[in-house]
């Protein structure tokens, strides 16, 4: 019982970093996708897709952060705690990461055609960080209250 | 997923305000090659069932052309040109009875799509009544048929595009990204291409071939 609990708080302690890496993998690939797709049509402004293609990597930097704040000695007590905060956080990393990379997808397509839209064309992908930020703050306060 | 592909394709606006092709038949053609092959073939068939202007007027009538079609829906397993298959079908059958009807012509005897469509049914018993009874299933019916019965090719044409415009663009709405946005866009870009190639002088040079043709193998029939 001893050793399911602490396998249980190992996995919880990587899986914030697993699963945002995942998601960030799937956005980038996606919004990278997009980007190679848009350099065919536009004659200059390759960059700002590169860029925004990149924006679901911030999901993995959450992920590490969380990883490195929860607590690194395991024990029967925190293990249950630290294993629900781990992947209930590596879950909204990895949802927020795929879905910001459709939304990246969507600003370059639009963009594309009509270049004055980029920067409004980028909000519901800030929205979608937003969210993925509410979970990481709070994983980090939870992870304060955990049993070291 | 069709990220890189969707991507790729320009912008088509309404055929409204068009003024040139915003992407070759060529490169359209050489962009489609992402496509995966089971994809690719279908769309190939669907385009060449569906193409607004056929490409040769002599291989297809209606017996045939609704064979092709039924062959088509029974292999194909991609419902968006299912549908699209589909809605095509249900829109030609109607503007076809619509035409013999104005001609005084009778609806066809045994139906062209062997009976399983239920539309042709529902035609050959509605026959005597007006729009046959389908104008608030199909609103757009007593426009078409103010078309036909005022000789407006170039009206009824439009409004066919702007209908099929319509059902493309309300299937692949918001990008998602998957083969229904690439086959929205082959096909609005079809329309496009027909609609920019009206030109009266070109017309009138194809009707005098057709009208050759005709005479020809009615000239052959005679002998």
């Amino acid at each position: 019982m001893e050793m399911t609990m602490l396998i249980l708080g190992w996995i919880g302690l990587y899986s914030p970093l697993a699963l945002g890496a995942i998601g960030s993998m799937i956005g980038c690939l996606r919004g990278g996708m997009a980007a190679c797709g848009a350099m065919l049509e536009v004659e200059r402004g390759y960059g700002r897709f590169v860029g925004v293609a990149a924006m679901p990597s911030s999901q993995t930097i959450y992920g590490i952060v969380v990883t490195m704040t929860l607590p690194a000695a395991l024990t029967p007590e925190n293990s249950p705690g630290i294993f629900v905060l781990g992947v209930m956080c590596g879950i909204a990393l990895t949802f927020s990461a795929t879905a910001q990379g459709a939304a990246c997808a969507s600003a370059i397509n639009a963009s594309k055609s009509k270049p004055e839209v980029f920067g409004v064309s980028l909000a519901p992908a800030a929205l979608i960080e937003g969210f993925a930020v509410f979970a990481f703050v709070f994983a980090l306060v939870l992870a304060g209250r955990l049993p070291q | 997923m069709y990220y890189d592909l969707v991507c790729s394709l320009p912008h088509l606006v309404h055929l409204e305000r068009v003024r040139r092709l915003p992407i070759t038949p060529q490169r359209l053609k050489e962009r489609l090659r992402g496509l995966k092959p089971e994809h690719a073939s279908k769309l190939n068939e669907a385009m060449m069932l569906l193409r607004w202007r056929p490409l040769s007027l002599s291989s297809t009538n209606d017996a045939s052309w609704a064979e092709s079609c039924e062959k088509f829906l029974n292999s194909c397993r991609i419902e968006s040109l299912r549908s699209y298959v589909q809605y095509r079908i249900t829109q030609q059958v109607l503007v076809a009875a619509l035409r013999s009807k104005r001609d005084g012509l009778e609806w066809h005897d045994p139906p062209v799509f062997g009976g399983d469509l239920a539309l042709e049914q529902k035609i050959r018993r509605r026959w005597n009544v007006s729009y046959f009874g389908l104008e608030y299933v199909y609103p757009w019916i007593p426009e078409v048929q103010t078309f036909l019965t005022e000789v407006k090719p170039l009206n009824l044409e439009k409004t066919l595009m702007n209908l099929n415009w319509k059902w493309l663009s309300n299937y692949a709405g918001a990008p998602t990204f998957k083969f229904d946005d690439v086959m929205a866009y082959v096909f609005k870009w079809d329309i496009l291409r027909s609609w920019l190639a009206h030109d009266s002088e070109r017309a009138r040079i194809k009707f005098a071939e057709i009208a050759n043709q005709v005479a020809d193998v009615e000239s052959t029939e005679q002998e």
